[in-house]
């Protein structure tokens, strides 16, 4: 296997990692934020589910959600695959810490907001979209971007439910071949690396410049 | 001469805040600092323990100079022993209460015994007026009494001098009277201090000369009777007329 | 109810609390150093020399950014390949984490030290106190406080994610609930214990975690007021 080889699996690699990535953030992104509107309207059922579902997510191993999803659902659900699974587990994960970010945005402004728009006869939905939403994603921002960023980094957890990421590639590769320990290690790291960075790097500036057109600095 | 001050310069940038001051304090001098606001007051007295250091001119503590380059931590920390400062904000350590506040310095710089601190402090304390709040912490004081558990707090290290910057700005005035009252305390006790202030009457009252400061230079040197009824120089009587009916 | 494997989950479950306590091992000890050694460095981290800043910063982001199982790939199989040893699956684990919590604590002690009112340090100065006294009696103890809801969420999310170990093979409870619905399998091929294995340790994770989590929002509202 010479590196070119090499280079090419780490690509592919990358590539499933960066897809499964948007995808769960894509999607925890909206559970997110269909359970934080369920909060900021105290609606009965809806508020207890989604503080139970935000305790559950936050205060277990991820690592054991996915092998509950991979290895457990398939028993009396139907089986999936890695993909579908990683993006299901992720996603969840993702949305509980999403519902939080978005959640605390929204709290921040002031409830008489809520109370003006109810008075004016706003529909709830244009509600959010108008008045909550607009005003709350400049606080929430950073904390969506680094849930976003977190969600990315634990793509690599899946590799233990067999998700033909990075960090499973390298794996594979140095148990067959330990010799290739040094390039496989640097490869490994210049790939997360060439995500994360240029993530981050456009995170920031969406931030500043959010934060520029609601405040003003 | 307990203190000399000889051209001393500070520059912050391109500002000259201080520019060629000079003067001197006697030993059990008290001296009033006046001035507009922003006319380098505070940063003189910053300049004198080492919270600024000045970018040209001399200081002599004990005839001493205290000014020599290369002066790092460790030598300030042994002038400020000699010259203590009160702040306008107190700043008093909020995680300890007010007896501990004092005898911080006493017992770690000074490595006094903490039964000789204490017995100390209590004697500030009480003379003060605040000998029954010593377990209070300063979240429970008012404004007008921290300041004075500030002033115990520097008093304890026994500095020869003490400088207080305009210690009763951020007071409330019914509380701005009983921290006078201890300064006034103090010069009766023979405490050199010199002292920015505000409060005109008070400095008419307490201080032994005047010094008036205006553009980072001393305008005018004087003994308060002369400076208030009747200033020389045309800066003062522009200041004083500002102040209109502050002084007497 | 045969096939849910319940019974054999209970039978075991001495062997899978050891399990979990393995890992919890682990983050106590990596907890209690990265507390130690993040203040330490979260008090040079004060300091102003520009190389120094630079350095560190540098070596905290590299651990932001990449996720401590890939550190814990990378010292386990990259040191024992490189360095020639046999490394040992629960040191490798201790070493990862403990960096990872200092680096953390680290970041989170220097912000808040520098967050401190400029007139703290004043006032300490006047005094006349040194630099190691204004830190040991004025900020540190200030800071202290602070500090202590964010150690027990570290305390939540070392918990949760040292079950990662499992990658480089220490005998904690992933390895040992596998075998056991291994053994499981070969009895009752229809069985469903995976199921009801992987909910059981969620609960009891939870169970953990969740008091943990708790205390940390309580602590932390006390510490606002």
């Amino acid at each position: 296997m010479n590196n070119f080889e090499l280079v090419g699996i780490f690509a592919k690699a990358s590539l499933v990692t960066i897809e499964v990535a948007l995808l769960s953030i894509a999607i925890a992104f909206i559970i997110g934020l269909i359970s934080a509107i369920f909060l900021f309207y105290k609606m009965p059922v809806l508020k207890t589910l989604v503080t139970v579902y935000i305790e559950f997510f936050r205060n277990t191993p991820p690592l054991i959600q996915a092998y509950f999803i991979f290895y457990g659902l398939p028993k009396i659900f139907m089986t999936l695959d890695s993909f579908t699974c990683s993006v299901i587990v992720l996603a969840l994960l993702g949305g509980a810490y999403m519902c939080e970010a978005v959640y605390s945005g929204v709290k921040a402004i002031s409830v008489n907001q809520k109370e003006l728009a109810m008075a004016i006869g706003l529909s709830r939905l244009d509600t959010i979209r108008y008045l909550i939403l607009p005003q709350s994603l400049a606080i929430s921002i950073a904390a969506i971007n680094n849930n976003a960023i977190f969600l990315t980094k634990e793509v690599s957890t899946m590799k233990l439910i067999l998700l033909p990421e990075i960090l499973y590639q390298a794996f594979s590769i140095i148990s067959l071949r330990p010799d290739l320990m040094i390039p496989v290690m640097v490869l490994m790291v210049i790939c997360y690396l060439v995500i994360l960075i240029p993530m981050s790097y456009v995170f920031s500036r969406m931030e500043r410049k959010i934060r520029y057109a609601e405040f003003g600095y | 001469m307990l203190l000399r001050v000889k051209n001393l310069k500070k520059s912050f940038g391109s500002d000259t805040v201080l520019d060629d001051i000079s003067f001197d304090v006697k030993k059990g001098e008290v001296i009033a600092i006046l001035g507009r606001s922003g006319c380098g007051k505070s940063t003189l007295l910053r300049c004198l323990n080492g919270l600024e250091r000045i970018d040209g001119g001399e200081i002599f503590l004990e005839e001493a100079l205290i000014t020599k380059s290369g002066a790092g931590y460790r030598h300030w920390t042994e002038i400020r022993k000699k010259i203590g400062m009160v702040f306008q904000s107190y700043d008093l350590f909020p995680h300890m209460n007010v007896l501990n506040n004092i005898i911080l310095g006493p017992v770690r710089v000074e490595k006094r015994s903490r039964k000789e601190a204490v017995a100390e402090a209590l004697k500030h304390l009480e003379r003060v007026g605040l000998l029954e709040k010593q377990s209070s912490f300063p979240r429970e004081l008012s404004g007008g009494q921290k300041q004075r558990a500030a002033i115990c707090r520097a008093l304890c290290m026994n500095p020869q001098i003490i400088l207080f910057d305009e210690v009763t700005a951020a007071l409330d005035p019914e509380m701005v009277r009983e921290v006078l009252d201890v300064i006034k305390g103090l010069r009766d006790q023979g405490l050199t201090m010199l002292i920015v202030t505000h409060e005109m009457a008070f400095a008419e009252k307490v201080a032994d000369k005047i010094i008036f400061i205006e553009n980072g230079k001393i305008i005018e040197t004087n003994t308060p009777e002369k400076f208030f009824s009747s200033p020389g120089t045309e800066e003062a009587k522009r200041f004083l007329n500002l102040l209109g009916n502050q002084a007497g | 109810m045969q096939n849910s494997g319940i019974e054999n989950i209970i039978k075991a479950f001495p062997q899978l609390l050891g399990g979990i306590s393995v890992t919890i091992k682990i983050s106590i000890i990596a907890l209690v150093l990265s507390v130690i050694l993040g203040f330490t460095l979260g008090v040079i981290m004060t300091f102003k020399n520009r190389l120094l800043q630079g350095v560190l910063r540098i070596l905290l982001e590299a651990f932001r950014l990449i996720h401590p199982i890939i550190w814990l790939f990378i010292f386990f199989f990259g040191a024992a390949y490189v360095l020639n040893i046999n490394t040992n699956d629960v040191v490798v684990s201790i070493l990862v984490f403990t960096l990872w919590g200092t680096f953390e604590t680290a970041d989170l002690v220097r912000s808040f030290i520098t967050s401190l009112p400029k007139s703290q340090y004043e006032s300490s100065m006047a005094l006349g106190l040194s630099r190691p006294q204004m830190y040991i009696f004025v900020l540190l103890p200030q800071v202290v406080a602070r500090t202590i809801p964010s150690i027990v969420n570290l305390a939540t999310r070392l918990i949760k994610t040292t079950t990662l170990v499992y990658l480089i093979g220490v005998s904690e409870v992933l390895k040992i609930s596998q075998n056991i619905i291994q053994l499981t399998y070969y009895r009752n091929p229809n069985s469903y214990i995976p199921f009801t294995m992987y909910l059981f340790l969620l609960i009891i994770y939870f169970i953990i975690c969740y008091p943990l989590s708790l205390l940390a929002r309580y602590l932390e509202k006390k510490a606002m007021a």
